[in-house]
């Protein structure tokens, strides 16, 4: 049984760890395009920032001439030009 | 329709939709969510543009109206469009499909002659002849029709050896041989071969028959040169047909006279032509002013129409007429002597086709209203005639 039981936890604490893996990738490009994968909805979207849900954070992109070249299956191709990316986590948001 | 919108997920087609309401993001997270792929999607204060693939179209409708969006479409593009365009216009598909049917319907009908290793000037004659023959742009060719007009063709000159018509698919394929020059076969008779004129014989050829006359013998007309029959040493007849030629010297006289005012048929100068359309064995002629009195038929000429280079299956026939009058001439008295001199010569080569002349001497006598020529004439030619 004990040994069952730390089985059990091993597993668990996989779990855990691969998480991170599963929310997303992000790849910007030095001049201002950027490719996100695994991305959720589409929060808010205008010429200068556009806030994308992935897993259990939301990420800013802020800039000037937005535009989403490609848009999938949790895929998604952006440019115009980044100024800026903001990380934030859906817990901490009031 | 379920078929074409299937068909549609293979075609390139794209459609640029303008997406305007109160939640133009949440609209878009759904449309991802159900397999709708965006591209260029492009802000503006209250929604967005974006491309689509066509055929996902349809799968805006229930996320619109849940999120009360407004979908209009901007822009299409793709070949699917362009052809539901041409559907549209069924006159176009029509008119080719038309066009199709008249070319396979008018296979039968002559659109262009091509002719094969034969020399350009023997072309116009023989163009003539084929139309004469019922073969010229316009005209409904059945293979009878062509195997006649080769056998005609063929029968009336002699200049080709041998004529191939093929017509195949509107185009008529003419080839020939040039005829190659036999030498005449002497003619085999069944009567006794006389001499034509009092004569000096020169040589003998006989081919056939028996020969009564020897080389250096003179004859009277009608004396038997090569004999049909013979009796042989137990007086049996021997009878055999004659071939053969027996030259002599023969001496002649001819007399003409030429008048030196006479009233022949004149060419005035005045020079006419008719045009008619041919097509399918029809004739029209092609209106123009009357045609003046006294016109005498000349030349045809028969050609394809063309249309930018292109053989129509239309032919026009030119026929030129000239104008002749009878009138009275006035011959110059050198125009006179070489006339009678002419009609001379004339009528002793109708006598002697063959003739070779030794000596001839001329005698020429005027008055004021005729020439008058005498030739004397020595000659060489065949004087074998059949008996008549």
């Amino acid at each position: 049984m004990k040994k069952h039981r730390a089985e059990r936890k091993g597993k668990e604490a996989l779990r855990d760890v691969t998480l991170p893996f599963r929310s997303g990738l992000l790849c910007i490009q030095v001049g201002g395009a950027a490719q996100l994968e695994g991305c959720g909805p589409v929060l808010a979207f205008d010429e200068n920032r556009l806030t994308v849900e992935t897993g259990t954070t939301l990420i800013n992109f802020y800039g000037s001439e937005l535009t989403i070249e490609a848009f999938g299956q949790k895929r998604m191709r952006i440019r115009g030009s980044l100024q800026r990316v903001e990380f934030e986590s859906k817990r901490e948001k009031p | 329709m379920k078929y074409a919108s299937w068909l549609r997920r293979f075609l390139p087609d794209g459609l640029t939709i303008r997406v305007q309401g109160t939640c133009p993001e949440r609209f878009l997270s759904q449309c991802v969510a159900a397999g709708i792929r965006f591209a260029r999607l492009s802000p503006f204060p209250g929604g967005f543009t974006a491309r689509i693939p066509a055929w996902q179209y349809r799968y805006l409708y229930a996320p619109a109206r849940q999120c009360d969006v407004q979908v209009r479409i901007q822009k299409r593009r793709g070949p699917g469009f362009r052809l539901a365009r041409l559907w549209r216009r069924p006159g176009l598909l029509l008119g080719l499909l038309l066009f199709a049917f008249i070319v396979r319907g008018s296979e039968n009908l002559l659109w262009a002659t091509r002719y094969v290793e034969i020399p350009e000037p023997l072309r116009p004659q023989l163009r003539e002849q084929l139309a004469g023959c019922g073969l010229y742009p316009g005209a409904w060719v059945t293979e009878p029709l062509v195997r006649q007009a080769e056998r005609a063709i063929l029968e009336q000159t002699e200049t080709y050896g041998w004529l191939g018509l093929n017509f195949a698919k509107g185009r008529l394929v003419v080839e020939q041989l040039p005829a190659e020059i036999k030498p005449e076969e002497p003619t085999l008779w069944d009567c006794n071969l006389v001499a034509a004129a009092d004569a000096l014989v020169l040589r003998t050829d006989v081919a056939s028959g028996f020969l009564l006359c020897t080389k250096g013998q003179t004859v009277a007309k009608g004396d038997v040169l090569i004999g049909k029959n013979r009796l042989d040493r137990s007086r049996n007849l021997l009878t055999q047909k004659t071939m053969g030629t027996v030259t002599g010297l023969v001496q002649k006289n001819y007399s003409c006279t030429q008048p030196l005012k006479c009233q022949k048929p004149m060419l005035t100068g005045l020079l006419w032509q008719s045009r008619e359309i041919l097509f399918m064995g029809k004739c029209r002629q092609l209106p123009g002013p009357k045609p003046p009195s006294g016109l005498v038929a000349g030349k045809t000429q028969t050609c394809g129409l063309q249309l930018l280079g292109l053989a129509l299956p239309l032919s026009i026939r030119t026929r030129f007429w000239a104008q002749k009058t009878v009138q009275t001439v006035q011959l110059n008295p050198k125009t006179a002597e070489q006339m009678a001199r002419l009609a001379c010569r004339e009528k002793l080569y109708k006598d002697y086709p063959d003739a070779i002349i030794r000596q001839e001497k001329w005698e020429i006598n005027q008055n004021k209203e005729e020439y008058i020529c005498n030739l004397e004439v020595l000659l060489e030619a065949n004087i074998a005639k059949p008996e008549e």
